[in-house]
């Protein structure tokens, strides 16, 4: 782990998220016998049920016991575990080197994705990560074994950021890359033309995985306390302007707050869990709630 | 421009380098900012779009606040005089003043050859002057406090002409020498200003402001508080700078009723010190008709703050009517230095006495007692019987003895109340003729008669106990009638003794206190039976001795104090209606008179050096609804010694009992004479039905408390106001002249502009904090 990697995944946190256990929201599919269960049936030791016997079935899993007292076919259904294959998108454009506390939006998200991989490589599951801007900037494939954690804190140390285009485009690539269902945990502030993100987002669903979006905003970004007549020069090229930030500051909360309710109102359409994060709070708490969150959603989505 | 400020010299380029620099700064300001990287620009942007034009009326009035700060300090640099009539100006408005000019007497004190009223009159022409250079539509209103309702001038409008025609009429206008309360006066102008629904108002109230008229500051204090509510500006002007040593003859009076040709008179003046030192040896001058006398009365020492009375005897040789003026030396106020009498001077005064018992010859008692000498004593009796009670015209005696009467016909009984109802005295003593039951059914009336108590059934002997009841037979209270009987313990008072008397009836309440009428017991026996008693009936006095008037029943007759007490006696009972009228200056003269006596040609003499011309007048009748005899209220400015009201003789129509009123419209003439200020005795002449001359006269002086000279100062006027009003209402010292020029209202612009400059300040620091001027700990963050 070289010593730039090794920001985003310092020894506190560690400590700080090693308690975590992350579980999935839906049962998708994989090849170890995991702590997730998926939603194939087939072999095991976990007994679900009973069911009758139909042409094609597998004559294998025939329950002769129960043909010996009801002269009728049935076969038996076991609950399969399986492993869980997380994909991080890290956003790196330059919005997200914003940022006015110990960490930039950018640095925040990666320690997020971090945390994320260190969990879950922990338990064995397979975490793969790519991070971009307006075009994937680095991408690290699949893996589970606990080495493959330093390829992926190396990959997050991204080149020179540009601004975002259509995410969309980004979100489908992806999506092209990953032929089994499993987690998409967007890491990013979303300052994105909307459409092309909850086209994307959409596209992710139908294909079946369940997607997590982290919104990273730095606090000056939600609270916007600035005071004296400032000059503010977007990034990404969103141009600059003069002004008193009292006189504008309730105007910039609303529009603000109207920007996170359709982002909140949007991903619930589309069972898309959405957290926003600010930069001054601590990892784990973030995590934990969300986490938290989605060990209370799988209870009523199994029953 | 100039005009608005008293230090011009910093106005100009100064100035308006001041103004600018707020805009200076706020420009500068934009350009010094902070600079910062944003990523949420998109929402930064949003918000601008949305509140463009806010922010720009914001930073607008940022700026404004900032130059009208700077604005506010150049004004109060510049002394800016923008008083509230220049305001007026500006706002298309008018301005009226209204001056409450103070001519009471106490106006006339004198200082340095000028006076009071003087100066009243220069602030008048001051404020015109003021007005006319300040230019605009100001309108002016005079009233003086003694012709409130008749103002000099009203609502005049204010320029050059009338600026010129107002000096001549100032130089001309007298001051009064009447007292009316400053109270009058505001609620004058109070309703005259009511009138005017809109422009600025201002009251002047300009006057010597004497410690007196804020004695019971209530009144005024609510009156101001009212005009101030009302958007009036009240202005209190001082005209008077100092106290100055007055001494005034407050009061002159005398045994007038009883006075009669060649009998020595009794007058009594009073004199108070209203300085602030001793003065001594104070010689006072009297004169009868103009003559001086040859009688120097003199007032030996006299403290500050104190009065003192001074008696002489004056003997007026002819019957008839008398001026006395009794006159202190000059003061500064010379007003009160003279006091007035009219006296009405009658041949004799004349006392029937009447005889229950002619064969006991009681009657000479008195007659000896008070006619022995007529030409000394002046008073002459006649001796009848009761028949001549209804028989003669007995309205011309003074008074009536009734002397051991049996009883009354009806007939004399209702003369005889006439005669005491319209102010005649009368006098009972008790004997052996009399009825009770006559008396009780008659003359007592359920207590509403002529005779004070219901008789017991028969006389009773007082029998002499030396030792279950020691000491005199009389007990005597304190009575003005009996105060010369009881000096120096006077021994024949002891020495009296009285062996019969008719007590009252067993049923009366004897102890006064506990009885609900005007009978009051003033000499008891030692038995505690009432024995003297007194009570009034209509506007005559009665008194009742329940024991015989000669030697049958008592020894008083024998002893000496038998004849003052008869003086005395006559004295307080003599009818007090023919003393002339005593009034303070300005009480109209009033009468309304039957024109089947009086014809229509009416001359009414003032005082012959007051300067007004003789009033002739032909009244004809109308028809007046006359009111209660004797119960007309007495006027305001009137003397509560006065007796003889100017309407009381010809209203009377007949006889009436007490309270009885007479509403029906009879035909009068009525003349109404206000023109009395001047002190003096003024002279109504009427022609009555036998073509003969009728004289009534007036005595007038100055009112009792115009002399009192001490000044209330600003400090007490502002404590009596309280402290809302003392910033309300301004007052202005005497002398100064500042406040006519806008000086003094420049003081109160200042304030406006300082409490402006703590509101605009207070406005542009939550302006400023809105608009991000103010850094905090969250943007030095940023």
């Amino acid at each position: 782990m070289t010593r730039d990697s090794r920001r985003f995944l310092r020894p506190e946190e560690i400590s700080r998220i090693a308690r975590l256990e992350v579980r999935a929201r839906h049962i998708v599919e994989g090849f170890l016998s995991g702590l997730h269960r998926s939603p194939y049936l087939g072999q095991s030791v976990e007994f679900v049920q009973h069911r009758e016997y139909v042409p094609g079935d597998d004559v294998r899993r025939i329950d002769w016991k129960v043909w010996s007292k009801t002269d009728r076919y049935f076969i038996k259904q076991y609950e399969e575990d399986t492993n869980l294959r997380t994909a991080l998108l890290v956003d790196c454009s330059e919005s997200m080197r914003f940022g006015t506390g110990a960490l930039n939006k950018y640095e925040y998200a990666c320690t997020v994705a971090a945390a994320m991989s260190y969990l879950l490589l922990r338990q064995q599951d397979s975490v793969g990560l790519t991070v971009f801007d307006d075009a994937i900037r680095g991408r690290v494939d699949f893996g589970s074994r606990r080495s493959h954690l330093l390829a992926l804190l190396t990959a997050l140390d991204a080149p020179d950021p540009a601004q975002k285009t259509d995410i969309y485009e980004i979100l489908e690539e992806v999506a092209a890359t990953q032929n089994r269902r499993g987690i998409v945990v967007i890491v990013s502030d979303l300052f994105v033309p909307r459409e092309g993100l909850f086209r994307g987002l959409r596209m992710l669903r139908r294909r079946g995985h369940d997607v997590l979006i982290f919104h990273v905003m730095d606090d000056e970004e939600l609270d916007f306390s600035y005071t004296g007549t400032t000059r503010f020069e977007g990034l990404e090229e969103a141009g600059e302007l003069v002004c008193d930030p009292r006189s504008l500051r309730d105007g910039y909360l609303e529009a603000v707050e109207a920007f996170r309710s359709e982002l909140r109102k949007r991903c619930a359409a589309e069972m898309v869990d959405f957290q926003t994060i600010r930069t001054s709070e601590h990892l784990d708490a973030a995590l934990a709630h969300y986490l938290n969150h989605r060990i209370g959603m799988r209870q009523s989505i199994r029953s | 421009m100039g005009s608005w400020f008293l230090n011009a010299t910093f106005l100009g380029w100064g100035a308006a380098a001041m103004v600018s620099a707020p805009v200076l700064i706020h420009l500068i300001n934009r350009y010094r900012f902070q600079r910062i990287e944003f990523a949420a620009m998109e929402f930064l942007l949003a918000s601008q779009q949305r509140n463009r034009r806010r922010v720009l009326v914001e930073q607008l009035l940022l700026l404004l606040l900032r130059i009208l700060l700077v604005m506010g300090l150049i004004a109060l640099i510049a002394r800016m005089v923008l008083d509230p009539s220049t305001l007026a100006l500006l706002q298309g408005a008018d301005v009226h003043h209204v001056v409450l000019l103070d001519d009471t007497a106490s106006m006339q004190d004198e200082w340095n050859e000028t006076n009071g009223f003087d100066e009243g009159k220069a602030v008048i022409d001051g404020l015109v002057a003021a007005s006319l250079a300040e230019g605009g539509a100001q309108r002016l209103t005079v009233l003086r406090l003694s012709r409130v309702t008749q103002p000099d001038y009203l609502e005049q409008r204010i320029d050059r002409a009338f600026q010129g025609e107002l000096t001549a009429r100032l130089e001309s206008l007298p001051c009064s020498f009447g007292t009316v309360d400053l109270s009058d006066g505001l609620d004058a102008a109070a309703q005259l200003l009511a009138k005017q629904p809109t422009g600025v108002k201002h009251l002047h109230v300009v006057s010597d402001f004497r410690q007196h008229d804020w004695q019971d500051s209530t009144r005024l204090v609510e009156q101001i508080e009212q005009l101030d509510a009302d958007g009036v500006t009240v202005n209190l002007v001082r005209t008077v700078p100092d106290r100055h040593a007055n001494l005034a003859v407050t009061e002159l009076e005398g045994e007038l009723q009883v006075a009669s040709a060649g009998v020595p008179v009794k007058l009594t003046t009073t004199v108070a010190n209203h300085g602030e030192a001793l003065v001594s040896r104070v010689n006072l001058s009297v004169s009868v008709d103009g003559e001086r006398l040859p009688l120097e009365v003199t007032v030996e020492r006299l403290e500050a703050g104190k009065t003192v009375e001074q008696s002489f005897e004056v003997t007026f040789d002819n019957p008839g009517k008398h001026r006395v003026e009794v006159t202190l030396p000059g003061d500064a106020l010379r007003a009160d230095n003279t006091r007035h009498l009219a006296v009405e001077v009658a041949p004799a005064n004349r006392v029937l006495v009447v005889e229950g018992n002619p064969s006991a010859q009681e009657g000479i008692f008195p007659t000896l007692a008070l006619a022995a000498n007529p030409q000394a004593s002046g008073y002459r009796t006649v001796v009848a019987t009761p028949d001549y009670l209804y028989r003669q015209n007995i309205d011309g005696f003074q008074s009536i003895l009734m002397l051991n009467v049996a009883e009354l016909t009806p007939d004399a009984v209702e003369s005889l109340e006439a005669f005491v109802r319209d102010g005649g005295g009368l006098v009972w003593y008790a004997g052996d003729s009399i009825n009770p039951a006559s008396y009780n059914t008659l003359l007592y009336a359920e207590g509403k008669g002529l005779f004070p108590v219901p008789l017991g059934d028969a006389p009773r002997e007082l029998v002499r106990d030396e030792v279950a009841a020691p000491g005199p037979d009389l007990k005597l209270t304190e009575h003005p009638m009996l105060a010369g009987l009881q000096g120096q313990d006077n021994p024949e008072i002891e020495a009296t003794r009285v062996f019969r008397y008719f007590p009252v009836s067993d049923d009366w309440q004897k102890d006064d206190r506990q009885r609900n009428d005007t009978v009051r017991t003033i000499a008891r026996l030692r038995t505690r039976d009432p024995l003297l008693l007194e009570h009034r009936f209509g506007r005559g006095r009665v008194i009742t001795c329940l024991t015989s008037c000669g030697t049958g029943w008592t020894n008083f007759p024998q002893y000496r104090s038998f004849v003052p007490f008869h003086f005395e006696l006559q004295k307080y009972i003599s009818r007090a209606d023919r003393v002339l009228p005593r009034r303070e200056s300005g009480a109209p003269i009033h009468l309304e008179l039957d024109p089947a006596r009086f014809g229509p040609a009416i001359r009414i003499e003032p005082p012959k050096n007051s300067g007004q011309v003789t009033a002739e007048l032909q009244v004809q009748p109308e028809a007046v609804r006359t009111t209660p005899a004797g119960g007309k209220p007495r006027p305001k400015n009137g003397n509560p010694g006065d007796s003889a009201d100017d309407e009381k003789s010809e209203t009377r129509t007949g006889p009436a009992s007490p309270g009885q009123s007479d509403a029906t419209p009879t035909l009068r003439r009525v003349i109404d004479y206000d023109r009395t200020d001047f002190p003096g005795v003024y002279r109504v002449r009427l022609i009555d039905a036998g073509e003969v001359t009728v004289e009534r006269w007036y005595a007038y002086n100055t009112g009792r408390d115009e002399g009192r000279m001490a000044l209330i100062a600003t400090g007490g006027i502002h404590k009596a106001l309280g402290p809302e009003l003392t910033d309300e209402v301004r007052i202005q010292e005497a002398g100064a002249t500042e406040w006519l020029s806008g000086e003094e209202s420049d003081r109160d612009v200042r304030e406006w502009i300082l409490g402006l400059l703590v509101l605009v300040m207070l406005a542009e620091q939550m302006m400023a904090y809105r608009l991000s001027y103010h850094t905090s700990a969250a943007g030095g963050a940023a």
